[in-house]
């Protein structure tokens, strides 16, 4: 055996005795870790409760919405259960599912560095999640909410449910956020590794980064909101109760302000994502990597400078609408850009339909459809007819969940061999896919249609000339549901008859994928070799690991291994 | 195509085009369906093409191919910006079209003033005339001067592609040239029997868009179990002073009851409170056998009726002071209203017998001359068992009052 085969084996065999999971054991040692791969595995388990929680909601809903008049939800309880989905849904999953539970686990490792640079802070904003999300809950518990995700006043004023212990919830979940957009900043900018200049980070971190540019910018603005419709409703201050002077407007730009730049902490993240998918699975180098990296800054900018389309019958200027709209134009340019280049990779690339690239292949065709209503939405004659229907409806959902969750699930399925090293069953992996991509179509295609039509958003009972698409919608909710738990089950069954993962199963040059699955506490047992994070001829695949390696010329052997002990491999 | 046809009476997509800019803004969404159309499938087409030729076979390494190309990205970058100015001008000016009312809409003989509130719409006219269906006239330009009593609504009609939020404490308009008629004979059909029901064509739907709490639902056009449309708008063919047949009503032509149920439909009253056995609404349901039983308030206080003096006074306290007393049960969310004695007789003439017209207790049926005799003697009961109330308030503290300040200013502002 030559000494480079030694080598790589010896770096780049089965996974070492101890790894993050296993290195120690108890309550507490999860509790109080500081590791931020055990704290990423403890807000996906958070996150996905969430989800799980706030997806049985939604199916509540569908199910009433089946017939026109009341099948088992009254009027207070049917706007109380789309307030908690919709709550639940923005503030406690999709916000933090892809950077704070995919990215604590990745961002760290794809820079080849220990943890972030700030691991206590890292935990406390665990704790924060959780203690926002306690406050939800109690609010759902005792006083159920009803002012829907938005807070608007006066209502959000009038109402006699649980405004204030919500806010107080999305209060704390916002300096959740900040705190983890903080961490990434100074992680980004400080660990890189000596040669990973801007240029050569992996996209995922460029959508990280730009990202946390908006958590820690935008997110103050919705606590101060918060703040003050507390202090409206428990001091009467008179800044947005017309009854005392104020204006219920001003909360609208207050609260769009942050909520609208938070539509982009949710979606940029899931662009990153997807770029890794689609490079990895077609082996081809990700076409335009400056467009794309660039193309995330300038949407993390614009995304600042739209909030007013939200807000185009509210009664503001003229003037005003009409910038507003042209630069809700501006956003949609970059966002093309991306989704140009991810096609041009795929040209002439090796691509295999593993379960990631499936979802992946899905965000193209999904995030498609979302981007494109978004047109007739920023267009100032159709929004008019179009706003606050179903169509917005079926719009935020294409984005949010076409988008989002399914780049979210397309991560998972990806980086789940790295968090817990075992492999998945592929086919059933795929067959979940499939499902939810035709679940999904079925929920949310009808209602373009029917919010065309003028169905408005957020009624409890409707005009039965729409029940036949609402039926449709309830059944696509139901397959929906169904593929989900197919995607859910497939994951959790491989925690128990998986067959061990190697470091690298996907063939994929990111740093991540040289460290052994699942890492070890320290993450790299010997010394990273930084290639070109697209550059697939940089690996190998090598038949006694069982997986991919980088390939190592004799002059680039590692100088150094810090264990000196050749690893034990099974 | 039948998705987006131009045709008056609507497509697949659209629903019928009632107003002068409704073909405006179902053309502007079509142009913008057949580019997005085109772009979508020219990406998941070179997709689908590009995994099905390029699935992986043999070899794990793809053939070199360029990693960029950059005058092939800044012509994909640039390129969809000038296709977007065009949608932005053309959504601009439909948009100024929409939201600036012609010459002819703009003044105050064509102006209607449509108040939201929970849960329900009012429109006054420019004579006076107050109702809570809409009618319009046919290619009579119109504006409309949109206010709310409480919290945020939108004032949604979707055969105009017409959409303005209420905003408490502030006034917004809107105007629209109704091009298409909805009568009311349209819109219901009377057999021989006299039973009523749907008519071939529905009014043109308004519709509540921004929620507003629990029956934001209820705020829209509807057709009711008791062969009635709530919230209608109407079009008809006729001049715009011709409207006042529709919508005038005489008081002292008619009954008390007859009054009465004009007020309860004029006010909105019909959007929380359904008569006799129709399904529940958000406030109590209104029946003729329920009224004589004790009320109980949600901290508790009980209210017992010994005569129907003592009742009716109930009736008119909780219809202008609605805060006054919160039946057990319901969210207390009624708008305050300030109804002259007159209509407070009407008012209660009808909830009382909500079913049919009655004959008083004087054995007088309510023809319009007894009316006037009868209201005027329920007008001295309510007032003096006004001050009695008000007597009786000082003696229990001031739990009733601590409600009305915030919701007496309330209206202050907006009058």
């Amino acid at each position: 055996m030559s000494t480079i085969a030694k080598q790589k084996e010896k770096l780049f065999g089965h996974a070492p005795e101890e790894n993050f999971l296993t290195e120690s054991k108890g309550w507490a040692s999860w509790l109080f870790t500081l590791d931020h791969k055990r704290i990423g595995i403890m807000y996906l388990i958070g996150v996905m409760s969430a989800f799980t929680l706030a997806g049985i909601l939604a199916l509540i809903l569908r199910m009433e919405l089946f017939i026109p008049g009341e099948m088992f939800l009254s009027n207070q309880n049917y706007n109380r259960m789309f307030t908690l989905h919709g709550a639940i849904m923005v503030f406690v999953f999709i916000i933090p599912s892809i950077p704070a539970a995919l990215g604590n686990f990745i961002l760290p490792i794809m820079l080849g560095a220990k943890d972030v640079a700030f691991p206590r802070l890292n935990l406390a904003s665990f704790y924060l999640w959780m203690g926002g999300t306690f406050f939800f809950i109690l609010s759902m518990l005792f006083n159920a909410l009803d002012t829907g995700w938005t807070f608007y006043t006066p209502y959000s004023i009038q109402t006699s449910s649980a405004v204030i212990a919500a806010t107080t919830g999305v209060f704390i979940l916002g300096f959740s956020s900040i705190f983890t957009g903080l961490n990434f900043i100074v992680t980004v900018n400080t660990m890189r590794p000596p040669g990973m200049t801007w240029f050569k980070m992996p996209l995922l971190l460029w959508a990280l980064y730009s990202t946390a540019i908006i958590q820690v910018l935008a997110t103050p603005v919705l606590a101060i909101t918060g703040l003050l419709l507390m202090a409206e409703r428990i001091l009467g201050l008179g800044i947005f109760d017309p009854a005392l002077g104020g204006d219920p407007v001003l909360f609208q730009h207050f609260f769009w302000f942050y909520s609208h730049p938070a539509v982009y902490i949710m979606i940029l993240p899931a662009m990153g994502v997807i770029s890794e998918l689609i490079s990895v699975h077609s082996q081809k180098k990700i076409f335009g990597y400056e467009f794309i990296a660039y193309s995330s800054i300038a949407i993390a900018l614009l995304g600042f400078l739209v909030w007013g389309h939200h807000m185009f019958t509210s009664g503001q200027s003229e003037m005003v609408i009409l910038i507003f709209s042209a630069l809700t134009f501006s956003v949609a340019i970059p966002s093309a850009v991306k989704v140009f280049n991810w096609v041009a990779t795929l040209y002439k690339g090796s691509i295999t339909l593993t379960t990631p690239m499936c979802y992946a292949l899905s965000f193209i065709f999904l995030f498609g459809i979302g981007g494109l209503t978004g047109l007739p939405l920023g267009t100032l004659s159709t929004d008019v007819h179009l706003h606050d229907t179903y169509f917005v409806v079926a719009h935020f959902h294409y984005v949010m969940v076409g988008g989002t969750l399914i780049a979210f699930l397309g991560g998972l399925f990806h980086w789940w061999p790295k968090m817990f090293g075992r492999m998945y069953n592929e086919k059933g992996g795929q067959l979940g896919a499939l499902i939810v991509f035709i679940g999904f179509n079925l929920t949310f295609f009808p209602q373009f249609i029917m919010g065309s039509r003028g169905m408005p958003r957020r009624y409890a009972k409707y005009d039965p000339e729409f029940q036949i698409f609402h039926q449709i919608s309830t059944i696509g909710a139901i397959t929906l549901g169904i593929g989900l738990a197919i995607a859910g089950y497939v994951l959790l069954m491989s925690l128990y008859r998986g067959k061990r993962a190697p470091g690298n199963p996907w063939a994929a040059s990111t740093l991540e994928f040289q460290c052994s699955s699942p890492p070890t506490f320290h993450n790299f047992e010997h010394d990273i070799i930084l290639n070109d994070p697209y550059d697939f001829e940089s690996i190998e695949y090598d038949e006694r690991v069982g997986g991919y390696v980088p390939v190592l010329e004799p002059a680039e052997e590692p100088k150094s291994v810090p264990q000196p002990e050749p690893v034990e491999t099974t | 195509m039948f998705l987006f046809s131009q045709a008056r009476e609507g497509s697949f997509s659209f629903p019928t085009q009632g107003s002068s800019f409704a073909a405006e803004v179902d053309s502007m969404y079509a142009f913008i369906f057949w580019i997005s159309l085109f772009f979508f499938i020219v990406i998941n087409g070179l997709m689908v093409y590009f995994v099905i030729k390029y699935r992986r076979k043999d070899k794990r390494l793809p053939e070199k191919s360029p990693a960029h190309h950059t005058v092939l990205e800044l012509a994909w970058t640039i390129l969809p910006a000038f296709i977007l100015v065009i949608m932005f001008i053309r959504g601009a000016w439909g948009y100024l079209e929409m939201r600036n009312p012609p010459e002819a809409a703009n003044a105050v003989e064509r102006t209607i003033d449509v108040r939201a509130f929970k849960y329900g719409w009012q429109f006054t006219y420019p004579n006076g005339d107050i109702t809570s269906e809409l009618h319009l006239a046919k290619n009579v330009p119109v504006r409309f001067r949109i206010s709310s009593r409480d919290a945020l609504h939108s004032f949604f009609i979707r055969e105009f592609r017409l959409k303005m939020d209420c905003v408490p404490g502030r006034y917004t308009e809107a105007w629209v040239n109704p091009i298409e008629t909805r009568t009311p004979s349209e819109t219901i059909s009377v057999d021989e029997n006299g039973n009523v029901s749907k008519g071939e064509k529905e009014p043109f739907h308004l519709q509540c868009a921004e929620y507003c709490g629990e029956g934001h639902s209820q705020m829209r056009t509807e057709w009711k179990d008791d062969g009635t449309w709530a919230f209608p708008v109407y079009v008809h063919d006729c001049s715009f002073d011709e409207l006042t047949e529709f919508t005038t009503w005489d008081f002292d032509q008619n009954s008390n009851w007859k009054n009465g149920e004009f007020l309860f439909k004029a006010y909105g009253c019909v959007g929380c409170h359904a008569i006799e056995g129709a399904a529940q609404k958000v406030g109590p349901n209104f029946r003729a056998d329920q009224w004589r039983v004790d009320r109980r308030s949600a901290t508790g206080e009980v209210k017992t009726f010994a005569n129907d003096a003592e009742f009716e006074t109930y009736l008119s306290r909780s219809i202008n002071y609605s805060t006054e007393f919160i039946v057990n049960g319901y969210p207390n969310q009624m708008p305050k209203f300030e109804f002259s004695p007159k209509q407070l007789d009407g008012l209660i003439a009808f909830i009382r017998s909500p079913g049919q017209e009655t004959v008083d207790e004087t054995g007088e049926t309510t023809d319009p001359k007894a009316g006037e005799a009868g209201a005027g003697k329920e007008k001295q009961k309510i007032d003096a068992s006004k001050s009695d109330e008000s007597k009786s308030d000082n003696e229990d503290g001031d739990a009733a009052k601590v409600a009305e300040p915030k919701s007496s200013k309330n209206t202050e502002k907006k009058e």
